[in-house]
């Protein structure tokens, strides 16, 4: 199928805006003035709709909640959001998945920071170190609970999260806040605001470091075990947010950051890895008139990493591998032992432009519609991963619809598709449909079903690891299989949502059967080689039936006291295939991949005028993290306390807050891996502001 | 040459006093026709400017108990169904227009059976009535009977006297549609001892530079409704504003609490029907007079996070759906 040309369709969307008339210089106010729906909920659909008519399950972590929180990194905030599940790879590399098991990159969530997508072209997965996104830097964050590709494109497979910064417009003068604690942990931030002209401006930098895990020395399935762990991290970032309004209609959003993180990669085995990243990220909005508004969107991401490790020479592959001969003694023949077969230094990058054009309508009585068209280019480079073409990039046209019709009083029906088309590949479309049934004003039930595609990342389709001597493979890490198909997802959910403004109550939830197929992973074949039988191969390897219920209920009585509540059941079913071998084919059960219950509550109370007391409790059951096939497993579950007490001081213009965060008070519990030891975390801050 | 310029002064006087709304009202109730209607109606007909649930809802909340306890029977029909509008004209003994548009139609009609206006704002009403009649008192006298959707300033700034204490500056924004009512909302703070700052918004310059230095220095914030085009594009600009110098808004709409204003008085869907099918009944009896209903009902509805973000107490009594207005 041919679609049109994106050069063709951005003219028409460009023509469009410049000629259609602003102000109709009518000064009569009629009831439709008043009912002026203004921005509420966007991120399902892109366009502006209350919780009770979004074709999905959202959960929004306000700025209320984030205070209350005892959140100390931007992740732990998504423990807040049912079906999430957060999880440490190593201390600096966490995972955050919705449902599905993660595995080490959590590959299948859109993240967006102010509409800016930030996961990154090569794994496909996020750096949230790489960030430089502070708790105090979040206005509010939207997380779509659910598949939202219809709206957000592939990678939006499992989940969507967009996370709005505040504004320039939102705070004023100077803040500076430090943070010190137990296992290593030091932060800084400073961030300023003020106005440049017409130009409003907020400026932020961070320096956070911390030491990582302890090693890990006891016994693990009746073995006593020493896993040397060495996973800190120090990170620098500078952010810049720019905000002009150059009249009512128009408002021109400019952004810009700058980082560095120096970390470590891997599990249970470490080097490290230097994180250097910049954006730029530009974003008109116009409002045309009363019926339309238009959006561009143009951003640049690019992430370079820089691996170190002590590297392997000829001599000491020779006499730490066992080699088979007659290699062996080709090998030790070679005059120049030191040379290198695997590089103690390589540099990788991850590079990604971003135009997206879209625009709203609310021309028609009971239709909103949304139409968008967007073109990337991702390009990403490693000699690691790809040593024979070293540069890999692939264009990604897609174009987008979401239609809402509200049928009558009771009925919102809505029904989204994306069609993406990367360079050289096949298109595909995903689409969403749901039914909203409002019963009374109290109960809303959401009927939905969903097909989505995720196409696989520039790696999963590429990836051709291997070292090598004189061109002959001495270890061939992992290919990727030469058909990698898209994954697939079909699901289907029943919502509810009840508001109960005299109990204070809000419920949300959700029931779901979700089908994936064709998951990419890894399998292994026979492989002949000097080192190896056998060699890792990117595929499509899993399938995976995901049931369950989840719900979240938040209480605010007053502005004294918040309960959030949140619980998820999950059952799953079905296979990975873990090796294709003469003998026959070795599938792994999925059945333990997931935790089958976790569960969160938060409470907040404001005991005195600017004293605030909050307590969590987090709760996830036994799961076995099913990526290495090795003695990885994890059988306990664990849970944790966090308490938090903040005090805040005014003087004049200025104020300072003090505050405490003790994160897992009493036992140790092990975070993913059994060697991820989480220890009591205690965080004493002072903030300071002035305006 | 004299005499018609002291005729013509008079008459301008005369025609500037009939259509200030204060004057308006008073001459109405002086002058208004007592009801001659037939005390007895058998067939209702509600014209829709929209065929959207909000406008039905509305419907079914005023006939919701005439099929228990009336022998009503009535009809719905949507305002561009012109040729079904004039059929059903003739017999029907009352008209219940929803909306501006719907008010438009049947106001041109200048029919002979009682007419209520709902969904109407005190703004399109009278440009519908000096476009149709003339002017209000005309319009009234022709059995016209609007029951304004705009709940009045006053219970505004009520509602923020009970919920901020010790405030004095109050700022108000403005845009052109009230451009010529500025001394209104000037007097309207003034007679509480309380200092007005008045902001009219010029939509083609930088929203943001006209709104700062006016929320900055005010205790609350006090958009009026505008055109769509101003509410929709002010409204943001003015509460990230209000939340950096913490200063509460209050709205006009339950859209506007949702997206951060401290808290709304506005007419619910629920209040207007209430009211519409008040009106209806009391049409029905021998001394109704025709006149501009203000909205009888309000409800009035806060945002937690807001108050929480504020540190404000919001009284329990004030929170409350659909209510007679004791604001």
């Amino acid at each position: 199928m041919k679609y049109p040309s994106l050069k063709v369709a951005v003219w028409v969307m460009i023509t469009y805006i410049f000629s259609i008339e602003v102000f109709a210089h009518n000064w009569v106010i009629t009831e439709e003035d008043l009912f002026a729906e203004i921005d509420s909920v966007t991120g399902v659909t892109h366009l502006k709709q209350d919780l009770e008519q979004v074709p999905a399950a959202i959960t929004i972590i306000d700025r209320r909640t984030i205070e209350s929180s005892t959140a100390v990194d931007l992740v732990d905030l998504f423990r807040l959001v049912p079906g999430f599940q957060v999880y440490s790879v190593h201390a600096n590399r966490t995972g955050v998945t919705y449902h599905a098991p993660g595995g080490e990159y959590s590959r299948r969530l859109e993240v967006k920071i102010d509409g800016r997508s930030v996961y990154e072209s090569f794994f496909s997965s996020v750096e949230w170190n790489t960030l430089g996104v502070d708790l105090d830097d979040i206005e509010y964050i939207e997380v779509v609970r659910g598949s939202n590709a219809p709206a957000d494109g592939s990678n939006a497979f499992l989940a969507s999260i967009n996370i709005v910064t505040r504004s320039p417009l939102t705070e004023k003068g100077t803040q500076v806040k430090f943070s010190y604690g137990n296992q290593g942990v030091q932060r800084a931030s400073f961030s300023h605001v003020s106005q440049f002209g017409d130009l409003a401006s907020r400026a932020t930098l961070g320096i956070k470091n911390n030491d990582g895990f302890e090693s890990f020395s006891g016994l693990h399935l009746g073995e006593d075990k020493f896993i040397p762990i060495d996973d800190g991290a120090e990170t620098v970032t500078v952010r810049y947010h720019g905000l002009w309004t150059p009249n009512a209609t128009d408002s021109i959003d400019i952004q810009l950051g700058v980082g560095e993180t120096e970390t470590a990669i891997g599990y249970d085995a470490y080097f490290d890895r230097t994180w250097d990243n910049t954006y730029q990220h530009l974003s008109w909005k116009h409002i045309a008139n009363d019926w339309s508004d238009i959006e561009l969107i143009l951003y640049h991401n690019s992430l370079d990493f820089i691996d170190e490790s002590d590297g392997i020479t000829l001599s000491r592959l020779i006499n730490n591998h066992q080699i088979s001969e007659p290699y062996k003694s080709i090998l030790e023949a070679e005059p120049d032992q030191n040379q290198w077969i695997v590089d103690p230094q390589y540099f990788q990058y991850s590079d990604r432009w971003d135009a997206e054009l879209r625009s709203n309508f609310y021309k028609w009585d009971n239709v909103r519609l949304n139409l968008g068209i967007a073109s990337r280019y991702d390009s990403v480079k490693s000699k690691q991963a790809f040593p024979i073409k070293d540069e890999i990039s692939q264009k990604t046209n897609r174009g987008y619809s979401n239609l809402e019709w509200t049928a009558n009083d009771q009925w919102t029906l809505n029904y989204g598709q994306i069609i993406e088309k990367p360079s050289g590949k096949a298109s595909s479309s995903s689409y969403r449909v749901a039914a909203n049934y409002q019963s009374s004003p109290s109960h809303m039930f959401r009927f939905a079903s969903n097909s989505s595609y995720r196409f696989p990342s520039i790696l999963e389709s590429n990836q051709n690891t291997f070292y090598d001597y004189n061109g002959t493979v001495i270890n061939y890490v992992i290919r990727a299989d030469s058909e990698v198909n898209n994954e697939r997802l079909i699901s289907h959910e029943i919502g509810y949502i009840g508001s109960f403004p005299e109990q204070h109550i809000n419920l949300d939830v959700r029931i779901f059967d979700e089908s994936f197929s064709e998951i990419i992973g890894q399998r292994r074949e026979p492989y002949d080689s000097l080192t190896q039988d056998r060699i890792n191969i990117r595929d499509n390897t899993d399938n995976i039936q995901l049931k369950g219920i989840e719900w979240q209920l938040k209480y605010r009585p007053s502005h004294k006291l918040l309960i959030d509540l949140n619980h998820t059941y999950l059952e799953i079913e079905g296979n990975s295939l873990y090796a294709n071998l003469p003998s026959g084919d070795i599938y792994k059960s999925h059945k333990t991949s997931v935790p089958k219950d976790m569960f969160n509550v938060l409470l907040n109370y404001q005991a005195t005028n600017d004293w605030y007391l909050s307590a969590s409790y987090h709760y996830k059951s036994a799961y076995d993290p099913n990526v290495s096939g090795s003695d990885s497993k994890l059988e306990k579950s664990f849970s944790r306390l966090d308490l938090k007490t903040a005090k805040r001081w005014f003087y004049g213009n200025n104020w300072i807050e003090l505050s405490l965060v003790a994160q897992n008070l009493g036992d140790d519990y092990a975070d993913h891996y059994f060697y991820n030891i989480f220890e009591s975390k205690y965080i004493l801050g002072i903030k300071m502001g002035s305006s | 040459m004299n005499g018609y310029k002291l005729k013509r002064g008079f008459f301008m006087t005369l025609r500037r006093a009939v259509c200030s709304p204060r004057v308006a009202l008073f001459l109405v109730f002086l002058f208004a026709p007592i009801n001659s209607y037939s005390n007895k109606f058998d067939h209702a007909l509600f014209i829709l400017s929209k065929d959207t649930p909000d406008y039905k809802k509305i419907v079914n909340l005023v006939t919701s108990d005439w099929k228990k306890s009336k022998s009503y029977g009535y009809m719905i029909l949507i305002d561009d169904q012109s040729a079904e509008i004039d059929k059903n004209l003739k017999t029907s003994d009352i008209i219940i227009t929803l909306g501006t548009s719907a008010a438009d139609k049947i106001l041109a009609k200048k029919t002979a059976q009682p007419v209520i206006n709902t969904l109407i704002t005190q703004s399109a009403f009278k440009s519908l009535a000096d476009k149709h009649y003339g002017n209000i008192p005309k319009a009234l006298a022709s059995g016209v009977n609007p029951i304004l959707l705009d709940q009045p300033f006053e219970r505004r700034l009520n509602l923020t006297r009970r919920l901020i204490k010790n405030m004095t500056d109050v700022g108000v924004m403005i845009g052109p549609s009230n451009a010529n009512n500025q001394s209104f909302y000037t007097h309207s703070i003034e007679e509480l001892n309380l200092k007005p700052k008045i902001l009219l918004i010029d939509p083609d310059q930088n929203p943001i530079r006209q709104l700062d230095p006016v929320i900055k220095s005010s205790d609350v914030f006090i958009p009026v409704a505008d055109s769509h085009l101003i509410n929709v594009t002010t409204a943001k600009w003015i509460l990230q504003l209000a939340y950096r110098h913490r200063v509460p808004v209050i709205g006009y709409s339950a859209n506007y609490v949702a997206a951060g204003a401290l808290a709304s008085v506005y007419s619910s869907p629920q209040d207007v029907s209430k009211q519409t099918a008040e009106l209806i009944d009391s049409l029905l009896t021998k001394n109704h007079k025709n006149q501009m209903h203000l909205p009888r009902y309000c409800t009035v509805k806060f945002n937690k996070t807001v108050a929480w973000h504020l540190n404000l107490e919001i009284p329990r009594d004030l929170e409350k759906n659909t209510g007679r207005c004791d604001l």
